[in-house]
């Protein structure tokens, strides 16, 4: 095991370029994205100007490109999502892939970009209508899949996105579930799994689903979460 | 005639002629005895007395009077006083005919053929009884009784006449079930069935083909809204198999074999969606499998005979979401011999399937290959400092999670990604392969 970098900053998002020449990591307290060069890791540099401290940056890694969402929690300022080239040199100002609203959990499967666009209103928490937008690496989005409502995170394979969304119903108690849609938007979805708790990240194998229920109850604190999976 | 004590001479008297004369009489003899001489004396106007030591017919004399006896008790003497007394009448019962059989007295008497007569209280009622040996027949009562039955009132001696008659040339047919169910003959026997131990004998002329015909029973114990039914199993004994006929050449014994036929019900708990697949065994031979989506009772379409063992296995667990289930419940693992009556009724218990259970707030589910990795650890928001740990479990859930490594004053595991070689991870102010 090596250690690649420690500091102060918290980190936030990590992904690691498919050449595997350097990791690429956000200090969460600025949204400054970082690069450590691999193997070995040593001098993390800064790639970004400050984003500010507003700011909720998520990496994804393209084949050429290395692809981030600005949350953004300013009003006045919906959110983007930037691209940078693994080759260019630090950057003083992020360069717009595409106009997102509240974007999130950026992912890429194969040669499109997956993200999350949130529902326009001031608490992630009371998020109304998600939407999971796609968009090739080579620019402009080609679709969107609505991701119902109160989506947390999401995966994909070749034909189907798996969101995993919760409510809070009336007694104050988390209820997830676990929704395959289309990803041509066909179709109502097809809910997989409902269970009580916060789920929040979710992984894919060939056959299976897996998610975590961080905790069952309203309550954070406890040795009660679990990894759960379905058949896909 | 003589009698000890008593000499009776005889006297031949003639009367001759029309005009008035006597007879008389002149006894001599020791004593008298009251129960036989009575009339004697009694026609010589005297009294026999024997307590009082007389030696012949005294003078008559005045004795306590019973008063008035009941019907049908008459006053009778009894050594120095008249007393009310019930009459004893005997029944008698002759046996006729050349068949055989027995007569039975309901008031214990009589029991032909080994005591024919009895004797019983005047006024009582007696019922006969006449049971014929399998070879013969009852043809009936006759004298103080007539026909099949009698009962007779003994206001007096009775004689009745019993007659049995051989069956001639006649076999007998017994059957005995097993199991539940019925059968009948085809000719039915004139004489219905004798039942004796639970055997039926059934007389048949000689040379009569008899066709018997068993039927399982159908009631509410035994249908197949129970989950079972009776089965006619087939015939034992003079003749096997699942018909009958048998010539009646010869007396004949039967035994007719029913069984049981019984369901396989599954009671599914706990499925909490998604489908279940049970499979079936009998004999060792796959059966048929049975699609469960919900909780309750399912039945296996077909149905397990007697001493077939049976197993139930668990062909497809649900998926949607994942669960795991077992057959059987304490004492039994879902498989066994079938008897007796009733369902074979098994239980099926699901819960839901995890990965993995008891962990601190999981979280960056990430994986690689047939492994899951996650972070876990208990943070009160997310960026406050603690211990956080990357995890690593298999994804079928088969080893609990092992941790990789521990973060000290850390917050949550942020990431979690891969590349062809290493793992990387990140927590607050760390980054580390």
């Amino acid at each position: 095991m090596v250690t690649l970098f420690q500091g102060e900053t918290a980190g936030a998002s990590l992904v690691v370029d498919p050449a595997g020449a350097a990791a690429y990591w956000v200090a969460a307290a600025t949204g400054v994205i970082n690069r450590i060069p691999l193997p070995d890791g040593g001098t993390s540099v800064a790639l970004t100007s400050p984003l500010g401290p507003y700011e909720q940056i998520e990496l994804a890694a393209g084949r050429t490109s290395l692809f981030w969402t600005d949350y953004s929690y300013v009003a006045d300022h919906p959110g983007v999502v930037n691209e940078l080239s693994f080759t260019e040199p630090p950057m003083t100002a992020p360069r717009r892939f595409a106009e997102a609203f509240r974007p999130s959990r950026p992912l890429f499967n194969g040669p499109t970009l997956y993200w999350l666009d949130q529902g326009a209103v001031d608490s992630f928490m009371r998020t109304r209508s998600d939407n999971l937008k796609s968009s090739l690496d080579s620019g402009g989005i080609v679709g969107w899949t609505d991701a119902g409502f109160n989506a947390t995170a999401f995966a994909v394979d070749s034909s189907y996105a798996y969101v995993l969304r919760f409510g809070v119903s009336g007694s104050g108690e988390f209820e997830g579930a676990l929704v395959k849609r289309s990803l041509k938007g066909e179709g109502p979805g097809d809910v997989l799994a409902t269970f009580p708790g916060y789920a929040t990240s979710i992984a894919l194998d060939d056959e299976n689903a897996y998610w975590t229920i961080a905790f069952p109850q309203s309550i954070a604190l406890g040795s009660a979460g679990s990894i759960r999976m379905v058949r896909k | 005639m003589s009698r000890s004590g008593f000499v009776l001479s005889a006297l031949a008297v003639a009367a001759a002629g029309c005009g008035p004369g006597a007879i008389s009489a002149s006894r001599s003899f020791a004593a008298c005895v009251p129960e036989a001489d009575a009339a004697f004396c009694g026609r010589l106007g005297k009294s026999c007395d024997a307590v009082t030591g007389s030696d012949n017919c005294g003078t008559a004399r005045s004795v306590a009077s019973c008063g008035s006896c009941a019907a049908p008790q008459s006053c009778a003497g009894k050594g120095s006083a008249n007393v009310c007394e019930t009459p004893i009448h005997a029944v008698t019962v002759k046996l006729f005919g050349t068949g055989e059989g027995t007569v039975t007295s309901s008031r214990a008497g009589i029991d032909c053929a080994a005591s024919c007569s009895a004797p019983f209280d005047a006024g009582s009622l007696v019922t006969l009884t006449a049971v014929p040996k399998p070879s013969s027949a009852f043809a009936g009562f006759s004298g103080d009784c007539t026909g099949q039955t009698c009962t007779l009132a003994v206001e007096g001696p009775k004689n009745v006449t019993a007659t049995f008659v051989p069956l001639h040339a006649s076999h007998v047919l017994s059957y005995s079930i097993r199991g539940y169910g019925t059968v009948r003959t085809n000719p039915a026997a004139p004489l219905g069935c004798r039942y004796s131990s639970g055997i039926c004998h059934l007389d048949f002329e000689a040379g009569t083909v008899v066709t018997l015909t068993a039927s399982p029973a159908s009631s509410p114990a035994s249908s197949p809204d129970v989950g079972w039914i009776s089965i006619f199993k087939g015939f034992v004994g003079d003749c096997s198999g699942a018909t009958c006929v048998v010539p009646m050449d010869a007396d004949r014994a039967v035994t007719v074999d029913f069984g049981f036929s019984r369901s396989i019900v599954a009671v599914v708990s706990g499925l909490s969606g998604g489908t279940l697949v049970l499979e079936s065994s009998i004999d060792g031979k796959p059966a048929e499998q049975l699609s469960v989506s919900r909780n309750g009772s399912h039945a296996f379409p077909t149905w397990v005979s007697d001493n077939q063992r049976y197993a139930v296995t668990i062909a497809a667990l649900p998926d949607r979401p994942a669960q795991r289930c077992k057959v059987g419940s304490p004492g039994s693992d879902g498989t066994g011999a079938a008897e007796g009556p009733g369902a074979i009724v098994l239980l099926v218990t699901c819960e839901p399937f995890m990965v993995a259970g008891g962990l601190d707030s999981p979280t960056r589910l990430a994986r690689d290959g047939s492994f899951l990795y996650f972070g876990s650890g208990q943070f009160t928001d997310p960026w406050a400092a603690g211990q956080a740990a990357l995890m690593r479990v298999p994804t079928d859930g088969s080893t609990p999670p092992v941790e990789l490594d521990r973060l000290i004053d850390s917050g949550p595991i942020a990431s979690i990604v891969f590349d062809r070689t290493f793992v990387y991870w990140m927590g607050a102010g760390k980054a580390v392969t």
